[in-house]
């Protein structure tokens, strides 16, 4: 009875005018705070730290699993992720908080009953069931009119403490965001990239006028000064159990560099012969030294963080 | 008078012996033709009219009539104006009773000038001539070699209609008329024109078509434009094993049919390679036509049908590949009867990654998620169950492309891929229907994949790294069944797991639930 209650709740639109106590205390303050506000789900903690995470729609490799790595740790430090449900960097934000089922929120410029972009819906449920919130501005039955993205930009910034932009090309809807932000005086966070990738230019921009670098996720873990009890390391791979192909591998693909690398590449860097080289590569996925995104492609893992 | 000729129609591969009938008396004159004809053979009468008048001889004002039977099947093609000729002939007493021709078959297409003119699918023809235990075969000169191919039959090539009536007006004239010798058969050596040491690079992909090709798997090779995977699919029939004889006959069949047999030589010299544009229809895919004619499938039975830029074929076309690909035949239902064709084929395809290729280096890429994942989503996903290899190709270097190391020959390659077929001619030598690993059904995996239990927990971890689903399960064991017979194992190990593991992942990759 209780699961079947649950989920009829989960499927209710709430309203809350400003004049209610707990509408969110971040958006009164702003300049044009929206009168009322609809919401399935719940909407974030106040007590808790919030993080909006956006970026671009067309993001690269390196964006959605960065995006996806930091609001993973992120959310593993009970800081509260919001993003706009959008495909790209939103998707993944909301994917790393949900890797390990902590409560995040998206922020629509539609109807919080309708699910845009539709090819999200199963991100939409999995937000609702692990407790977090959809939220919009709009009354249920608002189409996703396109005009009204750029005005729910400013709820995000608004939820949140600080905004993190993990890719953006000049003039994007993630610089609104960041615009927003500063307007706001809410903190921004950019993900530094190459100076030739046209994804990374929007960011590098908002480095230059003075956003915070995110070089890591201690950045903003520092930031706000969370306790961790004792202090987070990540777990040192011992490279020496490795069997002398491992290592010769494992280094090849250091001095490869951190991105993904077809196993060609490797190939072509040890001499080891392909065949060879997937059965090693194998190994060290099983192993955790290397991970795979895309079939093919192996890249350096990150070591777990361990509290 | 009355006269009976042998002749021959075809049934989708196979010939069927008819026979054509003429009588001559009173009434109008005039030839009268029955026997559920289709156009092309109403009017062979005329062209036999004219052929007989510009070859000099006269016909009597008599009334003809000509029948063809059996009467239930619709008989088509240009085979049967030497018969029709012949019959006619014999009927008006031109042609005499001093050679007896009731054993042998007649075929060809006869000219208004009374030359003879080749006509298609003779291989089938002269099978059904043999197997109806006839002496011979008489017909255009332009198909004697391809008769040839058919042991046992007395072949007689004419170049026109007056060499037939010479040819029967006596028995010394048929015994000594000229036969071409069965010995010096032209038969053209197996040569293709591209090899894989012309690639460079691409090492991966190399492998994985190596190990497709050992077990007969079907593969998929995704990955950005212009890295070479057109180029391997090319070079996939050089490292095929020689065509047998037996197979060779059977495309040679096809080929005859559809009227692509190299005039030059009566047999294919090589694996055929079908690469059809992305555009095709259905019907000539499968093979279409009131009479049905073979398709692109039945064109690649013994070597390689290639699908470049998978997503854009039509989704209908596609989907009528899954019985082809599992009974390895199709069979075309028509209004007139049945036709079976074979489709016998390795399925090669390639796709990009986006609609413009760069996915994911997004400085070039400029193509939105929807469109990707609308893109990627154009492959059907019943046919991607039935592929067992998938292969990333990876973006070209600029060295590797001007390389100097070359790479290994395709000859080095087929040799491996010949002892693997060897071992699993051995290994499926009491199978009917299994000839090959990739035919493996659930049975046979379970007899012929076994694994030990570390193997079993290896392969469960792999899974769960690799974030595979459990309906590749079964293709992992076959691929690594066939890795382990190139690499001449008896039982597959943690090895050949691994290697096999690493051609999984684009069917969760296409049909995942997200992007990320």
């Amino acid at each position: 009875m209780n699961e079947i209650e649950r989920k009829i709740n989960l499927s209710k639109t709430y309203k809350i005018t400003m004049e209610e106590d707990n509408y969110p205390v971040g958006l009164k303050k702003i300049k044009n705070p929206p009168p009322v506000l609809y919401y399935r789900g719940s909407l974030p903690k106040p007590d808790k730290p919030t993080v909006a995470i956006v970026g671009a729609r067309n993001a690269s490799e390196y964006g959605l699993t960065t995006g996806r790595a930091i609001a993973r740790e992120l959310a593993r430090q009970d800081i509260q992720v919001i993003s706009g449900l959008a495909l790209g960097c939103d998707t993944s934000a909301h994917i790393g908080a949900l890797d390990v089922s902590k409560p995040n929120f998206a922020i629509l410029g539609c109807g919080v009953d309708t699910c845009y972009p539709t090819y999200n819906q199963d991100i939409y449920s999995r937000i609702l069931d692990c407790g977090g919130g959809i939220i919009s501005e709009q009354p249920d039955g608002t189409p996703a009119y396109a005009s009204n993205f750029p005005m729910r930009n400013r709820i995000i910034s608004a939820l949140a403490d600080a905004v993190i932009i993990i890719e953006a090309r000049l003039k994007s809807g993630s610089l609104i965001t960041a615009n927003y932000a500063i307007e706001q005086g809410k903190d921004v966070f950019a993900l530094p990239g190459k100076i030739t990738d046209t994804l990374s230019q929007g960011t590098n921009d908002l480095i230059r006028q003075g956003a915070f670098i995110l070089s890591s996720i201690y950045d903003v873990l520092d930031y706000y000064n969370v306790s961790f009890g004792k202090k987070m390391e990540p777990i040192k791979l011992d490279k020496e159990k490795l069997s002398y192909e491992e290592k010769l591998i494992y280094n090849a693909m250091e001095e490869l560099g951190k991105d993904s690398h077809h196993i060609d590449e490797i190939v072509q860097k040890t001499s080891i012969n392909p065949s060879r080289c997937m059965i090693v590569l194998t190994s060290l996925q099983i192993n955790g030294y290397v991970e795979s995104n895309t079939p093919s492609y192996y890249r350096i893992a990150d070591p777990p963080y361990y509290a | 008078m009355y006269s009976k000729v042998n002749s021959c129609s075809i049934v989708g591969m196979n010939g069927v012996p008819t026979y054509v009938e003429a009588d001559c008396g009173a009434g109008i004159p005039g030839f009268v033709m029955v026997g559920n004809l289709s156009s092309s053979i109403k009017e062979s009468i005329n062209r036999v009219k004219s052929a007989f008048k510009n070859s000099g001889i006269e016909l009597p004002f008599t009334r003809v009539t000509i029948n063809i039977f059996p009467a239930d099947l619709k008989k088509d093609g240009a085979g049967y104006d030497l018969p029709i000729a012949l019959s006619v002939l014999k009927a008006l007493d031109i042609v005499g009773d001093e050679v007896d021709f009731s054993e042998y078959g007649f075929v060809g297409e006869i000219g208004l000038n009374g030359e003879l003119v080749g006509i298609n699918g003779v291989l089938s023809i002269a099978s059904a001539f043999r197997d109806k235990k006839f002496k011979g075969i008489i017909l255009p000169k332009d198909n004697e070699q391809e008769a040839l191919v058919i042991e046992g039959l007395d072949v007689i090539g004419l170049s026109n209609v007056q060499e037939l009536v010479d040819l029967l007006s006596s028995k010394e004239n048929f015994d000594n008329f000229r036969r071409p010798v069965r010995a010096n058969m032209k038969l053209e050596e197996e040569k293709y024109d591209v090899d894989f040491s012309d690639v460079a690079g691409q090492a991966f992909l190399k492998r994985a078509a190596e190990v497709a090709v050992a077990g007969n798997h079907n593969i998929i090779f995704s990955g950005p434009a212009g890295t070479g995977k057109t180029m391997i699919a090319r070079r996939i029939p050089t490292i095929m094993p020689p065509l047998t004889r037996d197979e060779n006959i059977e495309i040679s069949k096809v080929y005859s049919i559809a009227g692509l047999l190299n005039k030059k030589s009566p047999l294919m010299s090589r694996r055929p390679f079908r690469a059809p544009h992305h555009s095709i229809t259905i019907q000539s895919l499968l093979g279409g036509g009131i009479y049905p004619r073979p398709g692109e499938i039945s064109l690649a039975s013994s070597g390689v049908l290639f699908l470049d830029e998978l997503p854009l074929f039509s989704k209908a076309a596609i989907e009528t590949l899954r019985e082809p690909l599992e009974d390895k035949s199709i069979t075309l239902t028509r209004l007139k009867g049945l036709y079976e064709y074979p489709a016998n084929f390795m399925l090669v395809s390639a796709m990009n990654p986006c609609p413009c290729g760069f996915y994911p280096d997004r400085n070039k890429c400029k193509c939105s998620p929807s469109q990707i994942r609308l893109y990627q989503r154009g492959v059907s996903k019943p046919i991607l169950d039935r592929i067992d290899i998938c292969a990333e190709s990876s973006p070209v270097k600029f060295e590797e492309i001007t390389g100097k190391n070359i790479g290994e020959p395709s000859s080095e390659i087929r040799k491996r891929i010949i002892a693997a077929r060897k071992i699993q001619q051995e290994r499926f030598k009491n199978c009917k229907k299994t000839k090959y690993n990739s035919a493996m059904n659930t049975s046979d995996i379970k007899k012929y994949c076994e694994l030990g239990p570390d193997e079993e927990d290896f392969l469960k971890q792999v899974f769960n790294v690799k974030k595979l689903s459990a309906r590749t399960y079964h293709k992992v064991l076959k691929v690594a069944r066939t890795i382990a017979d190139l690499a001449g194992s008896k039982n597959i190990t943690i090895e050949h797991l691994s290697e096999a593991a690493n051609y999984r992942g684009l069917e969760e990759k296409l049909f995942s639930e997200s992007i990320v």
